[in-house]
């Protein structure tokens, strides 16, 4: 023993040390299980992926958070599934959304449901909630899946050091020089507003796909639904794995099947829905799929599919893409889910006023009879401020012009009369520069308060929120001209709307002193979304 | 299963340490050594284990046919028969399908219209290291360096030691076999402990040092495009690669050493601060020792070294330049780095560029400048060992921007400079110290006092829980 300690002494010596400091970090920062992991790449000039700080956060926020119900898959049912609404609709049982984002694929999800089942007693369903799309497409990457089990679901990740908890403090401070040199690329602001989204709503986030319009959107839908908007659904060998014996098995039977069991151990239903598609369908595997899902329940009493034929579809105007529902849809949907996790768990659904199928009290959608709270078709100084442009007016034309500046290009003006956490729609009619995009940004006049803006592609036909803004859109109309809008909530009456210029690589740049884009008007109106049916 | 991953580290190893233990006294531990050594290899792919097994087979046969004791007449066209049978098989696995792509490139500009298939055959992993390892034993038992060995076991733990046997160093017979077929007494606690700082500071250097390296040399690789050369670009991707293949290369031999000292066997050192060489031969005799020494005794002796006059050993030193860079794998930029090696050792003979320098500088300003000229010539030749063929010329006209004066955008220099100097601070802290002592870093571990070992053991764990890529990628030169 002697001889041991003797040549040990400096490993002995460092271990004891390192289990003074390992100790001290988990006694005095208490870090998370997915806090002390390796899920974080925290790389040197290499940010962050995006998918990757949602999964954490929400594993991170939610880790112990004890609820009853645990939502497991794609990003269909991550913006698909308000959980508070849900939690609502179930008379108060807490039901949180860990669906998230891409590239999990089902051992992915495994591995969520096994890290919150093995913390969390309470939960008593697990809903998986994924869009039909994961059985139609052969090719599903997972590639998340793998960090996802070694940082999280593995022996090794039992035994992970306190300290890793403060890896990203320390990665930070080295990586940038204690904040003095801005040598990492890990800032994202809009990234972290979307995390406290996601850690103050159950993990829901609301639908901010890049809203494609027009022959963009057709084109999407084309390439999703085919040229007859219909998806051929035909069974063949690719949905089939072969076991050594020559026998042949649907590829996710077993992959649900091992969820199953694994909720089975835990004494809790595994209710799966699948999202509506966005177009009709139709083919020999749709019968062949849901054959599969009855030997599955037969094989497994703890598996609950709903509908017993999960396969149907919604008109397409309720998704924003193949894989999401439309912002405003979501509401309906959690009724479902929340109708779904009743039935297994043979509770009674709590009915709400305002949270009703349909877009109802929370998502009015404004057409031609709504009234406008504010509007203005002229744009004369001093309403409007101009920073960089200059109006023009030529031929009935209204112009707004950039200068030679180099910076903002831009005219805003203010609008009184809202009334807070309202959905307010805020449109412009411009004819777009080839050469520029349009941007909107709408804010309260008195900030901290409500903040948002919308980059308006028109020649790509796409508009990218950010921010505090709900909805937005691109609308093609006669004669060359476009309506653009988008729609926010304000916390006060009085609202600021900013018409910018843009280049894109940007919003601050030298002018040409050329370039231009005609308005013809901008207008504030009461709704979360603009219909077509607009003078 | 590599060397840096949980299964090896806490499965594998101590799982195998602990049977090898209860084992060691029977004549079953080589037959034990032999079979996890076999089933750490199969963990690539159970198929790579048939050329592997063939080779063993084939050698160990041809070894006992060409014994000299037996006065057999067919020695010589035996041993050349194993010479055919081994490299034609490394050529066939590794070379075929990159041959029949040249050929294919190739046969338009001479106006012919050859089309052959584009075989893409399984390359075995090590199969250039295990090949040397047995070429070495016919060799010299040909040469009557070397008795053949009785057991096929014995035969088979020396050519698929698992510590050594993906990437070196390259064991000769003499060395390894020995020590393999002796009855291996216990490790001892201070062998024990000078095992675990081993695979300790080569893990520390594999993750935290060569992988971070690696990311940021594809990183500043992604800026080399021909249509936005940033002046000095290339000489940063240069310098990322000599850090990553340093630290990747010497973190697996320091790990295989270590792992392999656990059973009582001692492999070779394959490093010594090879960076801080002042000439192309000096660069050879500290870099991929084993290798190099191993081309110098069966390749470039065996076609006459330096005994046959000056133009004579200038070929030879290019044949064998040629052929080492070529061992390394199936690519232009192999073949180009192993002749541009060549080149300089030829030019350092024949122009004297470092005792020339010590001779204008002094001993202390010379001396020092070599190394400084001959670090950048390294980096140099590492551009063709890794840049892709698209990222060469621009990271060559890169580095000659830089004669015009320019250089490259701030903030790129900011952000890849300061990754670089991060990464390089423990081997700019640790490699003088080596380098004066004429040892490798880590063989310093035995002359600190306990409390510098117990601080080493600290840094370099929290260096891998902190600043460790969680990214693993696998080690350069399992690909060859």
């Amino acid at each position: 023993v002697s001889s041991f300690i003797s040549a040990f002494r400096p490993i002995l010596v460092a271990v004891a040390v390192i289990a003074g400091f390992e100790a001290t970090v988990m006694a005095v920062r208490r870090p998370t299980d997915v806090e002390r992991s390796n899920f974080l790449i925290l790389g040197y000039l290499k940010p962050e992926v995006g998918h990757r700080l949602i999964i954490y956060e929400k594993l991170h926020a939610f880790g112990r958070s004890s609820p009853d119900i645990l939502q497991i898959g794609d990003s269909s049912g991550f913006y698909g599934v308000n959980s508070e609404l849900v939690s609502r609709y179930l008379g108060g049982l807490r039901y949180v959304n860990l669906s998230c984002c891409v590239h999990m694929g089902f051992d992915g999800y495994y591995a969520v449901a096994h890290f919150m089942l093995r913390r969390n007693p309470s939960i008593k369903a697990v809903v998986l909630y994924v869009t039909a799309f994961n059985f139609i497409d052969l090719d599903v990457d997972n590639s998340f899946a793998e960090p996802l089990q070694s940082s999280l679901d593995s022996p090794q990740s039992y035994v992970m050091p306190p300290s890793l908890a403060l890896r990203r403090e320390v990665t930070q401070a080295v990586y940038t020089l204690g904040g003095r040199a801005r040598t990492s690329l890990n800032a994202n602001t809009e990234l972290d507003r979307k995390l406290g989204f996601i850690r103050h709503h159950d993990g829901w986030l609301p639908e901010d796909d890049i809203r494609l319009s027009g022959k963009a959107l057709d084109a999407h839908w084309r390439l999703r639904c085919g040229p007859e908007h219909f998806i051929r659904w035909d069974d063949g060998d690719g949905y089939y794995s072969r076991d050594l014996a020559g026998g042949r098995e649907w590829r996710l039977f077993g992959k649900i099947a091992r969820l199953a069991q694994l909720t089975a151990a835990y004494d809790a239903k595994l209710i799966l829905m699948v999202q509506p598609l966005p177009c009709p369908f139709g083919g020999t595997a749709v019968a062949a799929r849901v054959r599969d899902l009855d030997r599955l329940r037969a094989a497994h009493p703890n598996l609950v599919v709903v509908p017993a034929d999960p396969f149907y579809s919604l008109p397409t105007e309720m998704f924003s893409s193949h894989p999401h529902l439309r912002i405003g849809n979501e509401t309906a949907n959690s009724q479902r889910v929340a109708l779904a996790v009743a039935q297994a768990l043979d509770l009674t659904v709590t009915p709400l006023r305002d949270a009703a199928g349909g877009p109802g009290a929370n998502f009015p959608i404004a057409n031609r009879n709504t009234p406008l709270t504010w509007s203005d078709d002229r744009f004369g100084e001093p309403a409007w401020t101009m920073d960089g442009v200059r109006i023009v007016r030529s031929g009935g034309e209204t112009r707004i012009t950039e200068s030679t500046s180099l910076g903002w290009h831009r005219a805003w003006t203010h609008a009184d009369g809202v009334e807070p956490n309202v959905p307010y729609i805020v449109s412009v009619l411009v004819k777009p520069d080839p050469n520029r995009t349009l941007w909107l940004e709408v804010r309260d006049t008195k900030q901290p308060g409500s903040y948002g803006w919308t980059s308006f592609d028109i020649d790509a036909q796409a508009s990218v929120r950010v921010g505090d803004a709900i909805d937005a859109d691109i609308e093609t109309l006669p004669d060359g001209w476009f309506r653009c809008w988008l729609s926010m909530r304000f916390s006060a009456t009085s609202v600021t709307m900013d018409v910018m210029m843009a280049t894109k690589a940007g919003i601050r740049y030298g002018g040409d002193g050329t370039s231009s884009i005609a308005i013809r008007k901008v207008a504030l109106r009461p709704g979360a979304r603009l219909s077509a049916d607009q003078e | 299963m590599t060397f840096n991953s949980y299964e090896f580290l806490f499965v594998f190893l101590p799982a195998v340490i602990v049977i090898y233990s209860l084992l060691r006294k029977t004549r079953f531990v080589n037959w034990f050594l032999s079979a996890a050594s076999l089933v750490f290899y199969g963990f690539a792919g159970p198929i790579y284990l048939v050329p592997l097994l063939f080779t063993c087979v084939f050698d160990y046969i041809i070894g006992r046919l060409i014994d000299p004791d037996r006065r057999n007449g067919y020695r010589k066209p035996l041993f050349i028969l194993s010479l055919v049978v081994q490299l034609g098989l490394l050529a066939t696995l590794k070379y075929t399908g990159w041959l029949a792509g040249v050929v294919n490139g190739a046969a338009p500009w001479f106006g012919l219209a050859v089309s052959l298939p584009a075989l893409s055959l399984i390359l075995p992993p090590g199969i250039s290291f295990y090949t040397f390892h047995t070429i070495s034993y016919t060799a010299d038992i040909y040469r009557a360096k070397f008795k053949p060995h009785n057991s096929l076991i014995d035969y088979v733990t020396f050519v698929a030691f698992f510590p050594q046997l993906v990437a070196g160093p390259i064991a000769r017979a003499a060395t390894l076999l020995p020590q393999l077929a002796a009855k291996r007494p216990a490790i001892t606690w201070p062998q024990a402990e000078a095992a675990t700082w081993l695979i300790a500071w080569g893990l520390f250097k594999k993750i935290t040092l060569a992988d971070n390296f690696g990311q940021l040399t594809a990183l500043i690789g992604d800026r080399l495009t021909p249509g936005d050369v940033q002046p000095g670009m290339g000489l940063l991707f240069a310098y990322a690669f000599a850090g990553q293949i340093y630290c990747d290369f010497s973190a697996y031999t320091d790990i295989a050493r270590g792992v392999a000292k656990l059973f009582n066997v001692e492999l070779t050192r394959n490093f010594a601060t090879p960076y801080f060489a002042a000439s192309p031969t000096d660069f050879w005799r500290r870099w991929h020792i084993s290798l190099s020494t191993w081309l110098r005794d069966y390749l470039y002796i065996p076609l006459g070294g330096e005994r046959h006059g000056r133009i004579k050993t200038l070929r030879n030193l290019a044949i064998t330049m040629f052929l080492g860079g070529l061992w390394h794998g199936a690519g232009f930029g192999f073949v180009v780095w192993g002749l541009y090696h060549g080149v300089l050792l030829v030019a350092y003979r024949v122009l004297r560029i470092e005792e020339n320098i010590i001779r204008f500088l002094g001993r202390r300003i010379g001396a020092a400048l070599a190394i400084v000229l001959m670090f950048h010539l390294v980096c140099l030749g590492w551009i063709f060992f890794r840049a892709s063929d698209t990222q060469v010329f621009p990271a060559i006209v890169s580095i000659g921007a830089l004669l015009s004066g320019r250089i490259m955008e701030w903030p790129l220099l900011r952000d890849f400079g300061y990754g670089l100097l991060l990464y390089a601070l423990p081997l700019f802290l640790t490699e003088p110290f080596a380098y004066r002592k004429s040892k490798e870093f880590v063989d310093l571990y035995d002359d600190w006092r306990w409390p510098t070992k117990a601080l080493a053991y600290i840094l370099v764990f929290y260096g891998i829980v902190m600043f460790g890529a969680r990214q693993q990628s696998e080690f350069i030169y399992f690909r060859f």
